[in-house]
C-alpha cells in the first residue's frame, strides 16, 4: 500500500554525484527514484516508467535537456510529466530556452534542497 | 661556436716567445720593459764595435769566442732589429735600424782613418762599410717583415674584439628571444583559458551542487530529535561521505586546469604513450567543447580512433598542449556544430597524431598564412600564436606537420613525430629556416 503510493520520478543527469543528491532528497517511502545518464535514455525511461516528476539536467551527452524537454513535452504519451530543469547554466536565455520547450520549472545548481522540495509542491 | 677562437690560435708563429702587445695598462710597463732591453742590448753591441779600436780591450777580449765569432756579433744586431720591430711593430724596428747604423757610422770613419785601430778581429775598412751596409739590407728587409706581420696582427686583433662583441650582442638577443618566445606561450595558454571561462563556471557549479546539497541533508538528519529519526545519525554520517567524495572530484577537475597556467619547468624527454597524452587532452578539452555548445546551441563531439602505436621520445607537456590548441582550433571552426576526430596512426617510421573536424575550414589565401605568428582570423579573440606555437612544438620533437583544408568541408591538421627521435632539442637545426 504504502509502496502503492510512492510517487515515480526520473532523474536524468551525466555526473553521479548529482544523480546521487536527487535520489538522497527523493527517497523511500514517499518517492521512487529511477535514474538516466544521457538525454536518450531519459526520453526511454519517460515512455516506459511514466513517472510524475522529470529532473532535467541540461548539459549531457547524446541529448541535451532542451531536447529531450521538447521531445517528451510533445508527445502525447508523455505530455502530462512534469519537467523541472536542473542546470548549471545560468543565463536568462537559457531559461527562457527550456521554458519555451514547455518546461514546468527551472532551478539553477548549485541547488537548495529546501527551495527544491518547494518547487516540486508548486508543481504537483 | 664564434666563442671557441681564441687570440693564441689565431695568428702566432708555433712557439713564438712574445706575444703581441697587450692593451691598456699593461701595455706600457710592457713597453717599457721592451725599451729598456733593447736599449741595452744596443749599447752592448755597440760598445762591442768600438772597443776593437782600442788595442788593449782588443788585444784582452780577442780571444773570447763572442769576438772571433763575426758571425755571433752580426746575429745580436740583427736580432735586437728583430726583436724592436716585433715589438714595436715596423716603425719601432726602422728605429732600432737607423739607431744602430748611425751608431756605427763613427766607427766606419774612425776604421777608415786609422786602420791598424780596426784589426782586432774585424775586416778592414772597405769590408766595414760593406758590412754595415749588408747589414742595413738585411735589417731593412726584417723590418719590413715584422712590419707586415704586426699589421696582419693588428687587424686581426681588432676583428676578433668586434666578432666578440657582435657575439656577446647575438647572445643577449637571443635569450631574450627566448624569454619572450616563453611569455608567448604562457600568454596562448591563458587566452585558451579564459575562452574555457564559460564551460569553466558552469562545470564547477556542477561539481558544488553535491558538496552543497549532500552538506544541507546531513544537516536536516542531524536537527531532528533521535527518537523521531533513529537512522539519522547514520544518514549523517552517510550524507558526508558523499560530500568528500564530491569534493575530491571537484578538486581534480580543478587539478587539471593548472595544465593551462602553470609556469612548465624546462622541457624534459622521455618515452611518451601517445595514447595516454591524447586522452588526457581530450578529457582537458571537454569544457571547451562544453562551452562552444553552448555559445553556438549546436552539438559539439570529440571523438577518438586511435590505433596502438609505439612510444616516442617527447615531451608529453608540449605534446599535450599542441593537441590542445589543434582540438580547441577545431572546436572553434564549427559555430553550426559537428565533430572532431583525433587519430593516431603508426606510419613508419612516424607516429601520426591527426586532428580533423568538419567545419568551416580555410581557404588557400588564410592556409598560406595560418602557421605565421599573430596571425588570427578570430579578431579580437585570437591570439594568432597556437598554429605557429604547434609547429615550433612538432619542429623541436624532430617532426613534420602538414594542414588539410577545404572552405566549408573542414580541416585536418597532421603532426608526425619520428619514433626514433631524439626528443625537442633534436631538430632545433630546423629553427633557422622559418622565424
Amino acid at each position: 500500500m504504502e509502496a502503492q503510493d510512492a510517487v515515480k520520478v526520473l532523474i536524468a543527469d551525466d555526473e553521479a554525484g548529482n544523480r546521487d543528491l536527487l535520489g538522497a532528497v527523493f527517497c523511500a517511502p514517499r518517492w521512487q527514484p529511477f535514474f538516466a545518464c544521457d538525454g536518450e535514455e531519459a526520453i526511454e525511461l519517460c515512455r516506459t516508467l511514466k513517472p510524475a516528476i522529470l529532473f532535467l539536467d541540461i548539459v549531457m551527452p547524446k541529448r541535451n535537456g532542451w531536447e529531450v524537454c521538447e521531445a517528451i513535452k510533445s508527445d502525447r504519451a508523455t505530455q502530462h510529466i512534469k519537467i523541472i530543469m536542473i542546470s548549471a547554466l545560468m543565463q536568462d536565455s537559457h531559461k527562457r530556452r527550456a521554458f519555451q520547450f514547455g518546461a514546468d520549472a527551472y532551478v539553477t545548481k548549485p541547488i537548495s534542497v529546501g527551495l527544491l522540495r518547494n518547487t516540486v509542491q508548486a508543481v504537483l | 661556436m664564434l666563442h671557441e677562437a681564441t687570440i693564441e690560435g689565431a695568428f702566432s708563429p708555433a712557439g713564438a716567445a712574445q706575444p703581441g702587445p697587450s692593451s691598456g695598462k699593461t701595455r706600457t710597463s710592457h713597453a717599457f720593459f721592451h725599451l729598456a732591453l733593447i736599449a741595452v742590448f744596443t749599447v752592448i753591441h755597440t760598445a762591442v764595435h768600438y772597443a776593437g779600436l782600442f788595442p788593449v780591450v782588443g788585444e784582452a777580449v780577442e780571444h773570447l769566442p763572442y769576438f772571433s765569432l763575426h758571425v755571433l756579433h752580426e746575429a745580436e744586431y740583427l736580432g735586437v732589429i728583430a726583436y724592436a720591430s716585433w715589438v714595436f711593430g715596423g716603425r719601432g724596428g726602422a728605429a732600432a735600424l737607423m739607431v744602430t747604423a748611425v751608431a756605427s757610422l763613427p766607427f766606419i770613419f774612425a776604421s777608415r782613418i786609422s786602420p791598424e785601430h780596426a784589426e782586432y778581429g774585424f775586416e778592414g775598412p772597405g769590408n766595414s762599410a760593406i758590412e754595415t751596409a749588408a747589414l742595413l739590407v738585411v735589417g731593412g728587409f726584417i723590418v719590413l717583415v715584422n712590419h707586415r706581420w704586426s699589421k696582419e696582427r693588428d687587424q686581426k686583433e681588432l676583428t676578433l674584439v668586434q666578432l666578440q662583441s657582435t657575439n656577446e650582442e647575438l647572445s643577449s638577443t637571443v635569450r631574450r628571444l627566448s624569454d619572450m618566445q616563453e611569455r608567448l606561450i604562457q600568454q596562448e595558454r591563458l587566452s585558451a583559458l579564459g575562452s574555457m571561462a564559460s564551460g569553466l563556471a558552469h562545470d564547477l557549479r556542477n561539481a558544488l551542487n553535491p558538496v552543497l546539497g549532500f552538506s544541507e541533508l546531513a544537516l536536516e538528519e542531524l536537527s531532528k530529535k533521535p527518537e523521531e529519526n533513529a537512522e539519522g545519525r547514520r544518514k549523517a554520517e552517510q550524507f558526508v561521505g558523499c560530500v568528500l567524495k564530491a569534493g575530491a572530484s571537484a578538486s581534480e577537475m580543478l587539478f587539471r586546469l593548472r595544465e593551462f597556467y602553470k609556469r612548465d619547468a624546462p622541457q624534459s624527454s622521455a618515452l611518451v604513450k601517445v595514447n595516454e597524452v591524447i586522452r588526457q587532452t581530450m578529457l582537458m578539452a571537454e569544457p571547451k567543447r562544453k562551452s562552444c555548445e553552448l555559445e553556438t546551441g549546436n552539438r559539439l563531439d570529440v571523438t577518438a580512433e586511435l590505433t596502438p602505436v609505439p612510444m616516442i621520445m617527447a615531451s608529453a607537456v608540449e605534446l599535450g598542449q599542441a593537441v590542445t590548441n589543434l582540438l580547441f582550433n577545431a572546436l572553434d571552426a564549427m559555430p553550426n556544430g559537428g565533430t572532431v576526430t583525433v587519430r593516431t596512426r603508426y606510419r613508419a617510421p612516424n607516429v601520426s597524431v591527426e586532428v580533423s573536424d568538419n567545419g568551416i575550414g580555410m581557404s588557400g589565401e588564410v592556409l598560406r598564412h595560418s602557421l605565421e605568428p599573430f596571425f588570427t582570423t578570430k579578431g579580437r579573440n585570437g591570439t594568432g600564436l597556437g598554429l605557429s606555437m604547434v609547429h615550433g612544438v612538432v619542429r623541436r620533437h624532430g617532426g613534420t606537420m602538414s594542414i588539410e583544408s577545404e572552405p566549408g568541408r573542414g580541416t585536418t591538421v597532421t603532426l608526425c613525430f619520428p619514433v626514433n627521435g631524439a626528443g625537442p632539442g633534436a631538430g632545433e637545426e630546423a629553427m633557422d629556416e622559418t622565424g
